[in-house]
């Protein structure tokens, strides 16, 4: 009888610990905070979200690979992530983007247990860089 | 100040320009011809606005249509904001979702050039059907 609760111990220890941490999240919903827009001789300098044509809130559905955002009183965009790898408890992803007439490169990473969020946009003229935070979403 | 009651009452919004990522300046233009009848501004507007997208390449459609429905065209950014909302977000200067349609200031300044050259094109235009216009 021993025996058997002490395997069953070990296999639900194991099954715990190899789990991916983030394997569990569906969808991570990211608060934008700060924007810099950073431009060759003058430099980095914030911008506004209106202006760099963001929702404040923007979702990271994991299960689909989608990043979307839904501005209140909105329905919800979303555009696929080419790339979406996970490294230790971080998440990694990368996309292509469209603001008419020209195409932007996207690409985030999010530390699953700080919920810290970097990420960056590039654009021809210039390069975006975003920070901010994420809460899990079973 | 009847005069001016008058120019007020049929002023018309044409457009109006804004946002750039630290200045804001907004500049609206209005129409005025003596004895012209409503429905023949109304047209000759529309003749303009026409002649205008020809001339610059740029359409803000349905500029007229937002006026109209009572939607802010403050600044070029709002009246596209609405169509796209308008057109079920298949807008394409809104972009897609997430951080796909992210933009910088150079792209706004794109987008407010182009309106800029829009409404030029459209004073010229009001001018030449004997409208006095004023920004």
């Amino acid at each position: 009888m021993r025996i058997f609760f002490f395997i069953i111990c070990v296999s639900l220890m194991a099954s715990v610990s190899s789990a991916p941490s983030v394997a569990a999240e569906k969808s991570y919903l990211c608060a934008i905070n700060d924007v810099y827009e950073c431009v060759s001789v003058t430099g980095c300098n914030r911008i506004s979200l209106e202006t760099a044509n963001l929702a404040g809130v923007i979702v990271l559905d994991i299960e689909n690979k989608k990043l979307k955002s839904a501005p209140i009183g909105q329905e919800a965009k979303s555009v696929d992530i080419e790339n979406l790898t996970f490294e230790d408890k971080f998440i990694l992803l990368h996309g292509v983007g469209q603001n008419s007439p020209t195409p932007r490169s996207f690409s985030a990473l999010v530390d699953t247990e700080t919920g810290n969020l970097s990420a960056g946009v590039s654009t021809p003229d210039a390069s975006l860089a975003l920070v901010g935070k994420c809460t899990a979403q079973p | 100040m009847k005069q001016l009651t008058r120019v007020c009452r049929y002023a018309f919004v044409v457009g109006a320009l804004g946002i750039l990522s630290t200045s804001v300046h907004a500049a609206a233009l209005l129409a005025y011809k003596e004895g012209v009848s409503p429905d023949q501004e109304k047209a000759d507007r529309n003749a303009c606005h026409e002649w205008a997208v020809q001339q610059t390449g740029f359409d803000p459609s349905s500029i007229f249509q937002a006026q109209q429905a009572g939607i802010d065209t403050k600044t070029i950014l709002k009246v596209t904001k609405q169509l796209d909302v308008a057109a079920g977000h298949s807008d394409p200067r809104w972009g897609a979702g997430g951080l796909a349609g992210a933009r910088g200031t150079a792209d706004v300044r794109r987008f407010n050039d182009l309106y800029a050259s829009y409404l030029a094109a459209g004073r010229l235009c009001l001018q030449g059907r004997g409208y006095t216009v004023a920004q």
